[in-house]
């Protein structure tokens, strides 16, 4: 009966209840938890943040974190976007036969008037582009997995990853694609994965942002990124996507000006922080309370973050480990490395976006100068999670936004091609937490067109990762425009045989 | 909860009460209050049970409905779901409290939550009641119900004091204290003009004894500048949210587009205090009203302002459906308070919104002049179809006397010249003779498609195409002549009426794009001579202006380049001249292969007849051609190591001897790409601003060699390269003009490269570029004097005339002069007509699409059987008698006096803006599954009063603001807050932090930074470096921020540039939305980024640094007069004591160390005086920049 004493208390429950956004987020779970222990228990109980005042951690002011339904196998996602749809065909999913099929047209029954993007709907034919890869066998812990040889490092993750190759998608442009995957719908405006998990588990580090975003820029064709893809939508905006920059301040705004030591700051910040306590006094606003703890923790994030992005006490092996870009700010070796950093440190989400995927043309030449930056770090991200023992608990996911057709975009020849966009059937990875070591799932028929066996939708995806972390993803939800929103929407399906 | 204990249920029912309406607090109701259906019982029933038993047929389990009561109370084979007054009896409160998993409802596979205890209580003492049942109240009209009695009689100054206090006399509470005058007059000026006060307007205030002070004041601030127009862009930006008002597109390139007419237009609105139901008429139909003027049509851009895809591959017809889903969507959301979106895909599952309403109000919208998947341009200033352009006054009235004045000089033009035409006469019958031109005999023998069109040769040697036509194609055609010594082919597009419209082109449209031709010659006499030929120079009549379109495109193998010829918009034939490098033509007769290329990505486009012919043309003819060039293509910026060493760093475009497309170029891998904006004899000036480089280049097609002058000009510095030679220089600080610098090109036979290198050292960057060739050259369209007069004669766009005028320009110098007279008022016309503002508008199709329910909301899934009509829902009354059957008849709708919705959802925004949440909280939605209003009664009295004093909405917002609610304390009283939970009775004033763009203004604003002009195009303010590179595509044109100069810097934040996929990061940060959807309620967010932007941003630091200096500027500055400034108050005398020491510790500190002081104040462009004490204004900037972030400052309190 605690809680009724809480709330009998017109102080506690001043102190529980008073600000608006609180309010709301108190109310929104009691509606749904009831006011049982549950409810109260994920206000208050949230995993590690000390700070202090007893309102730090929800400074923001939204209530804290939903918490998780049932017990988490991962506490943590790192999530590698692979920006403009990486080829299945050239990557992952092995289809020996068609190179007896070189340049052969197209079967229309294949294609059962599947629609096309307007690049290559007016083409004259559609002949059918091999991949020049060569693929090889990787002991697994099924029967093997055939992977290309543009990707050596990743493939000794053979016995780690969990290798999709049924997923399937509703866009085939790159913006709704990419929106649909980052936050369940094509249209602009829902809330992101990384929001999502923010709202959901809250943060579990006092000094970084919960919810991570970082960008490397492609070697090919490279499409839009936008910051609706970390946006939080109808989720408060503390939820959105904290960048962390390779240029200029890692954080926006976090160095102080030319200057200004950081005993200037804490000088400065004593005499704000007492002014502002005098005015809580005044006013009673506990939002002034917050605001004092979230100056702090700004104060720590200037040194927590400079922290972080310094390398020099990483030892000479793992540098080696992430190859030879490790060093250079904004590559994807480098924000590898800053992903295992940061996940180290508890931070939930992790987005590595790596750009330059689009490959319309020139396939052969560009894929392999993709694969060549990510390849290496990639693998070596798995490995050094794996055995800093981070990787039970922590959610790899590896995909694009949709996969690549196999007839040629443009001209074929026997060493050139590119492939369009395709909807109907991808390949992508996941590894970690709560996810099923070393098989592969789904299949597609001979030309990786239609999925012939065990197809997942990216709601299904969403709906397993969610249940990795701890949701059932169909109670996860936040009320916005009278309706309960949802991650996965109205659909999704947790897939039983990916998971661990 | 299975298992509550009756103990529990004790605890609920007695004291409980008040948590039972924790998403919208009440006052506490003891057990004996009577329950409200609307209130406390249909919110759980439609989150429990509506979904299978509520108004959606097709989701409806056991044919149970239980949103009505007819329905729940009725006999259903001797079950009742309800009994009213007897629970027991009811199977509704049997099932939802059933401890059996097989029972209870809702059911498990339903994934709700069953009832938690409170809200089975609930139910239970509803049942108990009676099971009384209301109609929702928002679809019903609002009345005006007498003013409540009041116990206190002294407080209420206006209606809404009777209400406030009604309900909190109703829980046993008095209203707050008023607040101190000091605090108010901050309030007011913040919630009315969004800047705070002066020091001398807080002593104005101070000294002001008359009761009506207050009111004065805010009479002022509603009427007089300069805080009328302050008051217009207070009330701008939350309807800048809602509108999703943006200066991008949203999507793939994110291009940049021009729509700040539409803002400026609201602003005014508001400014001069439009009535809100023609503010609503004009946004949603303005376009539509009887005699539009142009304003009118510039406000029904409110529902173009939505995101727009330009992303390659995307359809267009998908796109189309998803711009008018967002109008209905945003109507709903802005306008009518529902959220009308769920309707798009099924029946609303709370609310009485179809989805055939949801389509029949699509309908208004889908008709519109626009098109799915726009184009994509370097223009950043583009409107996207359809807009239209908004002069100024000066501008039309400029505009049309230059109009008169070329009329003029055109008919002047035309008299005829008798002298002139025998001349001209003349030479056309001896030119092609005087340049050795001879146009050879030949026979058209063969004529091939590649894919399945069928071609014909008639019997004038031209080919015709029919049957199908695919895609692309290539056509084949085979000449033979006897002739030898050829070096021209005369290529003509001759049109036919069996093409659309008689055009040359195949497309619907009648365009067509030629991307390669090419030929091979091959002797009849030894087929095993033969060659390729190597065509270097091309001239055509006509070339499509909009974009990389011109003939030479055809020379190379390139096909992203082609040559188009406007069929669409042109009538006539086209004709081209192409000169092979070398003589061909064999002894003994010779084969010509011609293949003309249609692989552009304009499917179908192909020419469906032409002809070719071979010809000769002697060493003088050649050197009478003139010099053929390509379009200007750009790449920049590329940023030396230092301010003049552009001129000796190589960063690879100067260097190349081709203009190579696919190349990338460190260290940004920027590439060519063509820029519609540069042209020759013009000053280009969007090079980029700055310490950068940036190259213009183009190729060069020539049929003899020559010597070729030209003028030039350039900011700042110039460098020439001939394929990849360096061929002259100028290193000189200066703006562009014309004829700066002549320089000589020498020129061999041939395609060569030309890349102009401009040095800028600093500021805006241009060029100026134009080639003076001898006047005997037959450049311009006197080449076609070479070619037949049947050819000329059938030439696109008067194309004899046109000749007869050049001809007449470089022979006749009274028309010479007459006509630069004219050239010179057309180029002034264009650069007027460039400077006019562009607005996208909405503009009705002649002809309606029909509208069909769309089968899970899907584009391409049309249900036939389901058309639809434009309409209202009808569960919200119908259209008013004789309403148009468009936009302005929804609108009618909307304002209607019986329209339940439109008066009270607006009313209840102003409130949410001066209080910070509105009557009803969730103000976006006013429907089934929205919040129970605070004080309904308030919200009907306001609703009906908005009305009829005309929808004046200075008026409401006076009424509001000058009630004693509104004046309250906002000091926190803990034994009010027990009673009012989240301060939804108002018992003091909602003290909350400032909004996003507050924050910033008010800094700029106590510094004296702020520059305020009213509208304008949205301008570039600081912000770090990167971040819109970091996110675009390398092609987008927003792209590379350049920040603005000068006053863009101090703007008020609502004409910031809003750059959709990367918003303004500072305003971002303090939970400005991205503006890509209608954005009703910000939330307010409190985070460390926040506390970071407040320290460290350039602007934050700027102003600190000149709020300081300014006070030290200041006569008896004092350390309480700048503390004042910033929180309107003095400090006490504890704060003075720690200011003085703040003070006191800094200036020691950066005396001590004044190198750090001198950094510090560095930040920032505005001025450091000359001569100041760094140390102290170090001192003091440090202190200002913690006054700046204090939460007092940043709060309206």
């Amino acid at each position: 009966m605690a809680t009724h004493k809480e709330f009998s208390d017109p102080c506690a429950a001043h102190q529980l209840m008073l600000t608006r956004r609180r309010f709301f987020g108190l109310s929104a779970q009691s509606m749904g938890a009831g006011l049982g222990m549950l409810g109260l228990q994920s206000i208050l109980g949230r995993d590690a943040l000390a700070g202090p005042s007893a309102l730090d951690n929800s400074g923001a002011g939204l209530g804290g974190p939903v918490g998780p339904h049932f017990k988490p196998k991962a506490k943590r996602v790192i999530y590698m976007h692979m920006e403009g749809a990486p080829s299945q065909l050239d990557l992952f999913d092995y289809k020996p036969g068609l190179r007896a099929r070189y340049n052969q047209d197209f079967p229309e029954s294949i294609r059962q008037g599947q629609r096309l993007t307007t690049m290559t709907s007016g083409q004259a034919r559609f002949p059918i582009a091999p991949s020049v890869f060569k693929f090889s066998r990787y002991e697994n812990n099924q029967d093997g997995v055939w992977l290309s040889d543009a990707i050596p490092h990743t493939a000794t993750l053979a016995k780690e990853m969990c290798l999709v190759r049924s997923v399937h998608t509703e866009a085939i442009n790159h913006e709704p694609a990419i929106t649909f995957f980052q936050t369940g719908t094509q249209q602009p405006g829902r809330a992101s994965f990384g929001s999502w998990m923010s709202y959901g588990l809250g943060s579990s580090n006092a000094n970084l942002p919960t919810f991570v975003v970082m960008i490397s820029q492609g070697l090919g064709n490279m499409q839009a990124l936008a910051a609706r893809f970390w946006g939080s939508g109808f989720l408060s905006s503390e939820h959105q996507g904290c960048k962390l920059r390779s240029g200029g301040d890692p954080v926006l705004y976090l160095n102080n000006p030319a200057g200004v030591s950081r005993e200037d700051r804490r000088r400065m910040l004593d005499f704000v922080g007492e002014l502002n306590e005098k005015e809580y006094q005044r006013s009673m606003d506990p939002e002034v309370r917050a605001r004092i703890a979230q100056s702090e923790m700004a104060f720590r994030m200037q040194m927590s973050v400079p922290e972080l992005t310094d390398f020099s006490n990483e030892d000479e092996k793992t540098l080696e480990m992430y190859g030879k870009d490790v060093n250079k700010p904004g590559s994807f070796a480098s924000n590898c490395l800053m992903a295992r950093r940061l996940a180290e440190r508890g931070v939930r989400f992790i987005q590595l976006y790596m750009r330059g995927w689009d490959q319309h043309g020139n396939l052969p030449g560009d894929l392999r100068k993709q694969t060549g930056a990510v390849d290496q770090p990639q693998a070596a991200l798995v490995k050094d999670l794996k055995r800093r023992g981070l990787l039970d608990d922590t959610l790899v996911i590896w995909s694009g936004e949709f996969g690549r057709t196999v007839y040629s975009q443009g001209a074929l020849t026997k060493t050139n091609y590119g492939r369009d966009h395709h909807p109907r059937c991808f390949s992508m990875w996941m590894a970690g937490g709560g996810i099923n070591p070393g098989v592969v799932h789904g299949e597609t028929d001979d030309f990786s067109y239609n999925i012939v066996k065990d197809p997942v939708s990216v709601h299904d995806l969403h709906a397993t990762m969610l249940h990795c972390l701890g949701f059932n993803h169909e109670r996860l939800s936040y009320k916005h425009q009278g309706r309960d929103m949802r991650l996965t929407d109205v659909f999704g399906k947790v897939q039983k045989p990916l998971l661990a | 909860m299975k298992a509550f204990s009756p103990l529990f249920i004790f605890l609920l029912s007695a004291g409980a009460a008040a948590l039972l309406h924790a998403q919208d607090p009440q006052p506490e109701n003891g057990p004996e209050k009577q329950l409200r259906y609307g209130r406390d019982i249909r919110p759980i029933l439609s989150d429990k049970c509506f979904r299978c038993h509520g108004p959606d047929p097709s989701s409806r389990k056991e044919e149970l409905r239980l949103d009505q009561r007819a329905f729940a109370i009725a006999d259903r084979d001797g079950l009742f779901a309800i009994v009213p007054g007897k629970p027991e009896e009811s199977e509704l409160w049997r099932r939802v409290s059933s401890l059996d998993p097989d029972e209870v409802m809702p059911p498990a596979e339903s994934h709700k939550k069953t009832l938690d205890e409170v809200e089975l209580n609930t139910i239970r003492t509803w049942i108990e009641q009676g099971a009384p049942y209301e109609e929702h109240w928002s679809f019903s009209q609002p009345q005006k119900n007498p003013l409540p009695q009041n116990k206190n009689q002294t407080w209420p100054a206006n209606e809404i004091d009777h209400f406030i206090l009604a309900e909190l006399e109703g829980v046993g509470l008095s209203p707050s204290l008023k607040a101190k005058p000091e605090t108010l007059v901050r309030r007011i000026f913040f919630d009315l003009t969004g800047l705070p006060p002066t020091v001398e307007e807080y002593e104005q205030f101070l000294a002001d004894d008359s009761p009506r002070a207050f009111e004065n004041l805010v009479d002022k601030l509603l009427t007089q500048e300069p805080y009328v127009s302050r008051y217009a862009e207070r009330m701008a930006t939350p309807w800048l949210d809602a509108a999703r008002y943006a200066d991008t597109n949203g999507i793939h390139m994110d291009a940049g587009r021009q729509m700040w007419k539409w803002r400026d237009w609201m602003l005014e609105a508001f400014r001069d205090g439009k009535p809100y139901d023609q503010f609503l008429t004009e946004q949603i139909a303005g376009d539509l009203l009887p005699d539009a003027t142009l304003a009118q049509q510039v406000a029904s851009g409110f529902h173009r302002n939505h995101v727009i895809t330009d992303e390659g591959g995307a359809i267009d017809a998908e796109y189309l459906v998803e711009y008018s889903v967002d109008r209905v969507s945003t109507t709903g959301e802005v306008f009518l308070g529902l959220t009308l979106g769920c309707a798009r895909c099924h029946d609303h599952k709370f609310d009485p919104v179809t989805q055939e309403d949801f389509y029949s109000l699509f309908a208004y919208f889908n008709s519109i002049e626009e098109k799915g998947l726009y184009s994509q341009n370097q223009d950043t200033k583009r409107a996207f179809i359809p807009f239209i352009k908004v002069p100024s006054m000066e501008q039309s009235s400029q505009l049309d006397t230059y109009s008169a004045e070329l009329s003029q000089a055109k008919e002047e033009l035309s008299i005829p010249n008798a002298e002139d035409a025998k001349a001209f006469e003349a030479f056309l019958s001896t030119a092609p003779e005087s340049l050795g031109v001879h146009w050879a005999k030949f026979k058209t023998t063969d004529a091939k498609s590649t894919m399945k069109s069928t071609l014909m040769i008639l019997e004038d040697q031209s080919v015709l195409a029919s049957g199908e036509n695919p895609a692309k194609d290539d056509h084949i055609i085979t000449l033979q002549t006897d002739e030898t010594d050829l070096r021209l082919l005369l290529f003509e597009a001759i049109p036919d009426p069996s093409f659309p419209n008689g055009r040359v082109g195949r497309a619907d449209n009648g365009n067509a794009v030629l991307s390669q031709f090419s030929a091979e010659v091959i002797s009849i006499a030894d087929p095993e001579k033969k060659k390729s030929l190597n065509f270097t120079w091309a001239w055509a009549d006509h070339e499509q202006p909009d974009a990389d379109f011109q003939v030479v495109n055809i020379l190379d193998a390139d096909i992203a380049r082609g040559w188009a010829i406007q069929g669409h918009q042109i009538s006539g034939g086209r004709t081209a001249l192409l000169l092979a490098d070398e003589a061909f033509g064999y002894p003994g007769g010779t084969e010509i292969r011609i293949t003309l290329s249609y692989q552009s990505i304009y499917s179908q486009h192909t020419l469906g007849r032409v002809r070719i012919t071979p010809g000769v043309i002697s060493d003088t003819g050649l050197n009478a051609l003139p010099v053929a060039d390509s379009t200007w293509y750009a790449t920049w910026p590329y940023k030396p190591k230092e301010k003049y060493s552009g001129y000796e760093e190589i960063f690879g475009p100067e260097a190349d001897a081709t203009i190579d497309f696919t190349k990338k170029y460190p260290p940004d891998d920027y590439s060519w790409v063509y820029r519609i904006e540069l042209k020759d004899d013009q000053v280009n000036s969007v090079l980029p601003v700055g310490e950068v480089v940036s190259f213009a280049g183009k190729r060069l097609f020539v049929p003899s060699a020559r010597n070729l002058e030209i003028s030039l000009g350039s900011d700042d510095g110039v460098q020439v390269f001939l394929d990849g030679e360096i061929v002259f220089e100028n290193r000189v600080d200066r703006g562009a003009a014309a004829d700066q610098d002549k320089l000589m090109l020498t020129l061999s036979p041939g395609v060569h490269t030309l890349v102009l290198k401009v040095v800028n050292t600093g500021g805006v960057g241009g060029y100026y570029w134009k080639s003076l060739p001898p006047i005997e050259e037959f450049s311009g369209n006197l080449v076609w004097s070479l070619t037949p007069k049947e050819t000329r004669d059938r030439g696109a766009n008067n194309l004899s005339t046109r000749l007869s005028e050049d001809w007449r320009k470089m022979h006749s110098p009274v028309y010479r002069e007459k006509v630069a007279l004219a050239e010179n008022l057309g180029k002034e016309i264009k650069a007027l007509e460039a400077s006019i503002p562009l607005s996208m508008v909405m503009r009705e199709r002649k002809e309606r699409r029909p509208t069909y329910v769309l089968m899970r909301g899907e584009y391409d899934a049309p249900d036939e059987d389901r058309p639809v009509e434009r309409n209202v829902p009808s569960a919200l009354g119908s259209l008013p008698e004789g309403a148009p059957d468009n936009r302005l008849g929804l609108a009618n709708w909307m304002t209607a006096d019986d329209n339940p919705l439109v008066a009270r959802v607006f009313v209840n925004r102003i409130w949410e803006m001066v209080f910070g949440n509105g009557i009803v909280a969730t103000s976006r939605d006013f429907g089934l599954q929205g919040a129970w209003p605070s004080h309904p009664e308030l919200l009907d009295w306001l609703a009906v009063d908005f009305r009829e004093n005309g929808w004046d909405i200075k008026h409401l917002v006076k009424q509001i603001v000058t009630s004693q609610t509104y004046q309250q304390s906002s000091a926190i009283r803990p034994e009010a807050s027990a009673k009012d939970a989240g301060n939804r009775l108002l018992s003091s004033y909602p003290r909350r932090r400032l909004g996003a763009e507050e924050i910033r203004d008010q800094a700029l604003y106590l510094s004296g930074l702020l520059v305020e002009q009213f509208g304008g195009p949205s301008v570039k303010p600081y912000q770090p470096e990167g971040l819109w590179k970091e996110v675009a595509m390398p092609q987008s044109n927003t792209r590379n921020f350049m920040r603005g100069n000068g006053d863009e810097l101090w703007r008020r934040s609502l004409y910031t540039y809003w750059k959709r996929a990367s918003p303004p990061p500072s305003l971002l940060t303090m939970d400005a939305p991205t503006r890509e959807f209608c954005t009703i309620s910000r939330g307010i967010t409190n985070t460390p980024l926040q506390a970071l932007v407040l320290w460290n941003d350039v602007q934050f630091v700027e102003a600190a640094r000149v709020l300081a200096q300014q006070t030290l500027a200041t006569k008896n500055y004092s350390l309480a007069g700048l503390f004042l400034q910033c929180t309107g108050r003095r400090p006490n005398e504890t704060e003075a004591v720690r200011l003085q020491e703040f003070l006191t510790a800094f200036t020691k500190r950066f005396t001590e160390l004044p190198e750090d002081a001198e950094k510090l104040l560095q930040v920032g462009e505005s001025m450091l005086p000359e001569g100041a004490d760094y140390p102290v204004l170090a001192a003091w900037t440090m202190l200002a920049n913690a006054l700046l972030s204090l939460d007092e400052v940043i709060s309206r309190t």
